[in-house]
Parts: structure tokens; C-alpha cells; sequence
């Protein structure tokens, strides 16, 4: 695309939008050609709102969650149970987790896992947070931390750290299981989840 | 399990190919060049799900007579197995129905699959003039040859190899991050060190004994494949040599521990060589213990093959080898693979072909590719389904 056809706020539109995650070159320009003839109030919502984005939420100053309020509604709710924290690799996992509807308990949010190949120790995550919730003289005493971070190498080593760091706390260290997934055919299931599935099936 | 018909378009050299296998064997001659290898690789392509030439798939596409061609290649085979039912195997490269950019596409009995999912359909083994670089060359080469292998017959092997590979990058990652602070190794540095050895050793080792037993098995046939091709001349004698010193011995014949202590005791030996090395591995930023670093070593009458060997021998050997591995898969699988034989006769005395036409009798279906009709006997031309190929089009004789 030469420069001198388009005009450069055009061109610059669609280079900064194509920089978004899970964005190409082509849907850039497909979505800046639909914001030039789109309804005024539209690119100017949309430009309000980004604006608003970051200045207005922060990192909860106990679960490291993004909320509005200090600290976040679910930390400061009282239907929650204080016992339980479960530990998620990002923000948006916390919704995954609660929208089920099954969990109760709190959140901490580690903003990233361990990956040496990252570059990504564990100074780099917000794992200091969650060592100064779960102190003695804290407000609450938890008794179980549920690691929730996904099952590839980077995520296992994560629940590795916070397992071996917890060994000597009276707190219940647990792992989310792994193996079939709900609601499929055993005959449909691949060897490697099968080996997984029979590496942790339980007694009845 | 056989390869009944094959389908090639814009592949290579060739524009358009169909071919109905109708004997156990097919005999392909051609001047140089004219696509015998190609026809080869295509096969290969299907059965692994990947080229094992250097080409790259976007360069395997037919160059085209009018640029504005769609660019594109597409590769497909019909199989069948002892049961009389069979799989479509299919390969598309190009631009897909979403628009560019240009991807692979792997189609088992019509469904897009991984590729995990796509190999071990075909099982293949190939015999090509390149493979005397495997005794002559460096170790990389050997352990390439062996995981192919490995990765159509057991989906295990590849998970493992996957993943080893993965800890392997961090590890390498973490040692080069406090590369030349030998002194005391920060805390940080031990315990994710720790996690990584002990992940290292867990993959590992199950790569590690899966490789054992295979050369295990396959080297109990090479000696007799080797027998039969020199007349009981050379012995040939192969051996696993692993990098980390694990004792693979007590667990012959199978892929699996034979208990809960024996995968203890073969993981701590893996971690005990990792810390021997630890100190050099400090200085130098990666890791030096493992199956990345794993050696096969061919013996020809108890010496090296690759340093004393003379070029015929070298052939000899090798083909050997990979018509034990084909015997191997059949022990194992209960099912022949299917054996492509790219110019193998070249180097050999006569009574060294007649007697690999001999072994290649016992194989339930050979595809083999020659410069020269000379190369087979007679006797073997008249049962074979022969075709003459010439830039890119194959005709029956």
C-alpha cells in the first residue's frame, strides 16, 4: 500500500489497530474503512472509553485483580468465603472460574507465570502479593489454595513454586485436575488425556 | 496395511498424478531428475505429515506455466489395511477457503486433523542415498532418523519428545540467564532448576527408554537382515549410546516401567548425570546431559562402520538396518510398513542386489525407484508393476 493514495491518518489507524492481538493487516483495515463511515458517536464512545480504560481501574491492592474500587468488590464482599484462594494466571480467567458459579472463594491474580524462556522469574509476577495475604496476623486465615494455572510447562512450574513455598504453612496446596473432558465419549479420548485421566482417577 | 492409490497435483515436478498400486511391487525408472525422488517424498509427505527434503512447502509447489495460477499443491492416498477397510490420507498446501496467508492442511478420511492425529496411517520406512550420511556424519542426523521412526509408531514418543524438547528450551533459557555466576547460584536459579530437572528427567527418560528398546529390537533383526545381505560376510552390530548414563537393561521389550521404583531409579540416574555436568553447563549456557545429545553407533565386524567402513559396506549396513526396522514395525504392529527404496542398488556388487531383491520379497509392498532397469533382475521385472518416469509423468512400460 503506497503512502501517497491513502491519507497517513488512515495508513496509522490501520498500522495501530493491526498491533492489537488476534488483529491482522486485513481486519485492521476493515474495521478502520468502517469507523471512517460509521455514525459519529460511535468512534467517539469508542475513543472515550479506551481513554478511560487505564486511568480509571487499577490492580486490587490484595487479589491483584483489575477493579474500580480499592480493594475490588470481591474482595471486599461478605458473601465470599475467606478460606479458599484460588490462584489464576490472568485477569480474565477470574471470570471463567466465577461465571460457573461453582467457586466461592477468592481470587489472586499472578499477572503471568514462571518462564525462564520469557525471561519471566518469580520476581516478575505478582507472587509476593499473594505470600503477604496468606502471613500469619493476616486478615483472614485461608486454609486451601487452589492453583488454577494452565497444564503447559510454564503454568505447571508456577504451581510447583507455590506448592514448595507453602510447605512449611498449615494451608492445603491443591491442583486443578486434568485428563477427559466433560461431556465426551471415552472412545473419542486421545492417548495423552487418557494417560492423564488414569494418572489421576480417583476411588469411588 | 498398503498403499492402493496415489494422487498428486502440483507437486514438484509433477502437474498431475494418479496411480493405482497393482503389485506388491512397483518399480520406477528415470533419468535424473526426472521426479523419482519426488514421487518418493510425496509418499513420505503423507505418511509423516511432512517433507524429509530441505525443500520448503511454499518451494514444493509446481512452478506453472501461467503465473496466475492458483498456487497451490495437494497430495492424496487411498490405503488398506489386512481387514480390507482403509483410510484417504490428504495434504493440501495453499491458500485456504479463509484467504491468505498460505497453510498446511492435513485431512484424514475427509476431517482436517493435526498432524499428531495423521501419522502412523501410512507407515513407511525409507531407504535413500543420502542415508549413508548416517554412519558417516555426526549424531544429529541418527537421532533425526530415529525420531521419525518413533513418531509414527508410538503417539507417546512424540508427546514426550514435544515436551522434553519444551523443558529443554527453558532450561537452556535459565542457565544462559546466570551464565558465568558459578560461584553460588542464587536461590531463584536452584529451585526453578529443580522443577526443570525434574520435568527434564520425567520426559526424558520416557524418550530415553522408548529409543533403548527400538534399537534394541531393531538390532536383533539388522544382524540377521546383515547375514542374509553378505552371506554371513560382515556382522553388523548396532547399539544405543545415551548421553546420560541411565541404565536401560532390566525393562527389555517394553515401552513402559516395569514398576513405579525402576522409572525412580532411571530418573534419578538422568538427574544425577545433569548434576555432574552443572558446573560446565554454568559456563558454557546450556544444558549437556539428555536425549538431545544421544548417539547410535553402527559396528561392522566390532569396528566403527562410519570411520572404517568402505563406501559399499557403509550401504550395506544402513540398508540393513532400515529392512530390520521394516521387520521391527511388523513384530511390533503386526502389519509390514510400506518400504520406498530410492536408488538403492547403485553401489552394490551383483550378488549383494540379488540378494536385497531377496529380503525385499518378505515385505508386503515396495516402491522402489532406479536410474537403471539393470539394477533388478529380470525375474523381478516380470512380477513388478513397472513405470517409466520422465519430467514429471509416469507411464507404464
Amino acid at each position: 500500500m503506497s503512502s501517497d493514495l491513502l491519507p497517513g491518518i488512515v495508513t496509522d489507524t490501520i498500522a495501530s489497530l493491526s498491533r492489537l492481538p488476534g488483529i491482522g493487516p486485513r481486519s485492521a483495515q476493515r474495521l478502520t474503512y468502517f469507523l471512517l463511515q460509521a455514525p459519529e458517536h460511535l468512534p467517539r464512545e469508542l475513543g472515550d472509553l479506551l481513554l478511560r480504560l487505564q486511568a480509571e481501574t487499577e490492580l486490587c491492592r490484595i487479589c491483584c485483580n483489575i477493579c474500580d474500587t480499592q480493594p475490588c468488590g470481591l474482595c471486599s464482599s461478605r458473601d465470599r468465603d475467606r478460606s479458599v484462594i484460588c490462584v489464576v494466571e490472568e485477569p480474565q480467567i477470574v471470570s471463567v472460574i466465577d461465571r460457573m458459579g461453582q467457586f466461592n472463594g477468592l481470587y489472586h491474580v499472578l499477572h503471568g507465570t514462571l518462564s525462564p524462556l520469557d525471561g519471566r522469574g518469580p520476581d516478575d509476577i505478582r507472587l509476593k502479593e499473594l505470600w503477604r495475604r496468606l502471613d500469619v496476623g493476616g486478615e483472614a486465615e485461608v486454609r486451601e489454595v487452589i492453583v488454577a494455572t494452565s497444564p503447559d510447562l510454564p503454568g505447571q512450574a508456577t504451581a510447583q513454586w507455590i506448592a514448595d513455598e507453602l510447605r512449611h504453612y498449615p494451608i492445603k496446596v491443591s491442583q486443578l485436575a486434568r485428563g477427559l473432558a466433560a461431556g465426551s465419549d471415552l472412545e473419542y479420548a486421545d492417548d495423552v488425556s487418557f494417560r492423564f485421566a488414569l494418572e489421576g482417577r480417583r476411588i469411588l | 496395511m498398503v498403499l492402493r492409490r496415489l494422487e498428486l497435483s502440483q507437486f514438484r515436478n509433477f502437474r498431475h498424478v494418479e496411480l493405482d498400486f497393482q503389485a506388491p511391487c512397483t518399480l520406477v525408472q528415470g533419468p535424473n531428475g526426472a521426479g523419482k525422488t519426488n514421487l518418493l517424498d510425496a509418499i513420505c509427505f503423507l505418511a509423516l505429515s511432512k517433507s524429509l527434503r530441505p525443500q520448503t512447502d511454499r518451494q514444493s509447489i509446481h512452478d506453472g506455466l501461467d503465473p496466475k495460477e492458483p498456487k497451490y499443491f495437494n497430495l492424496r492416498a487411498e490405503t488398506e489395511n489386512a481387514a480390507g477397510t482403509g483410510h484417504v490420507l490428504r495434504v493440501f498446501f495453499g491458500t485456504g477457503r479463509l484467504g491468505p496467508p498460505m497453510a498446511k492442511h492435513l485431512f484424514l478420511d475427509g476431517a482436517e486433523v493435526a498432524a499428531a492425529h495423521m501419522l502412523g496411517h501410512l507407515k513407511v520406512v525409507l531407504v535413500e542415498p543420502e542415508d549413508t550420511r548416517l554412519v558417516s556424519d555426526g549424531p544429529k542426523l541418527r537421532r533425526r532418523a530415529l525420531d521419525v521412526t518413533l513418531c509414527q509408531l508410538d503417539a507417546l514418543y512424540m508427546h514426550h519428545l514435544v515436551r522434553y524438547r519444551k523443558v529443554l528450551a527453558n532450561r537452556n533459557a535459565l542457565l544462559a540467564q546466570f551464565r558465568g555466576r558459578t560461584a553460588t547460584p542464587p536461590t531463584a536459579f536452584t529451585r526453578q532448576m529443580e522443577f526443570l530437572d525434574a520435568q527434564l528427567a520425567e520426559e526424558g527418560v520416557q524418550v530415553m527408554r522408548r529409543r533403548a528398546v527400538w534399537i534394541q529390537r531393531v538390532s536383533r533383526h539388522a544382524e540377521q537382515v546383515q547375514a542374509q545381505l553378505t552371506a554371513n560376510g560382515d556382522v553388523l552390530s548396532v547399539r544405543y549410546r545415551p548421553s546420560a548414563a541411565v541404565d536401560f537393561e532390566n525393562g527389555e521389550g517394553t515401552t513402559e516401567a516395569s514398576d513405579a521404583a525402576e522409572d525412580e531409579t532411571q530418573r534419578r540416574q538422568f538427574r544425577c548425570a545433569l548434576e555432574e555436568v552443572l558446573g560446565t553447563e554454568l559456563e558454557r549456557g546450556f544444558t549437556m546431559a539428555g536425549p538431545h545429545r544421544d548417539d547410535v553407533v553402527f559396528l561392522n565386524d566390532g569396528r566403527s562402520l562410519g570411520k572404517f567402513g568402505s563406501r559399499g559396506q557403509q550401504r550395506t549396513g544402513i540398508l540393513a538396518w532400515r529392512l530390520a526396522e521394516a521387520q521391527a514395525i511388523r513384530e511390533l504392529t503386526g502389519e509390514f510398513p510400506l518400504l520406498l527404496l530410492d536408488d538403492v542398488m547403485s553401489e552394490l556388487d551383483e550378488s549383494r542386489r540379488t540378494r536385497v531383491c531377496e529380503a525385499m520379497a518378505e515385505a508386503a509392498q515396495v516402491v522402489a525407484a532406479t536410474p537403471d532397469w539393470g539394477h533388478y533382475p529380470e525375474a523381478m521385472r516380470d512380477t513388478a508393476q513397472c513405470l517409466e518416469i520422465r519430467d514429471g509423468v509416469l507411464a507404464p512400460t
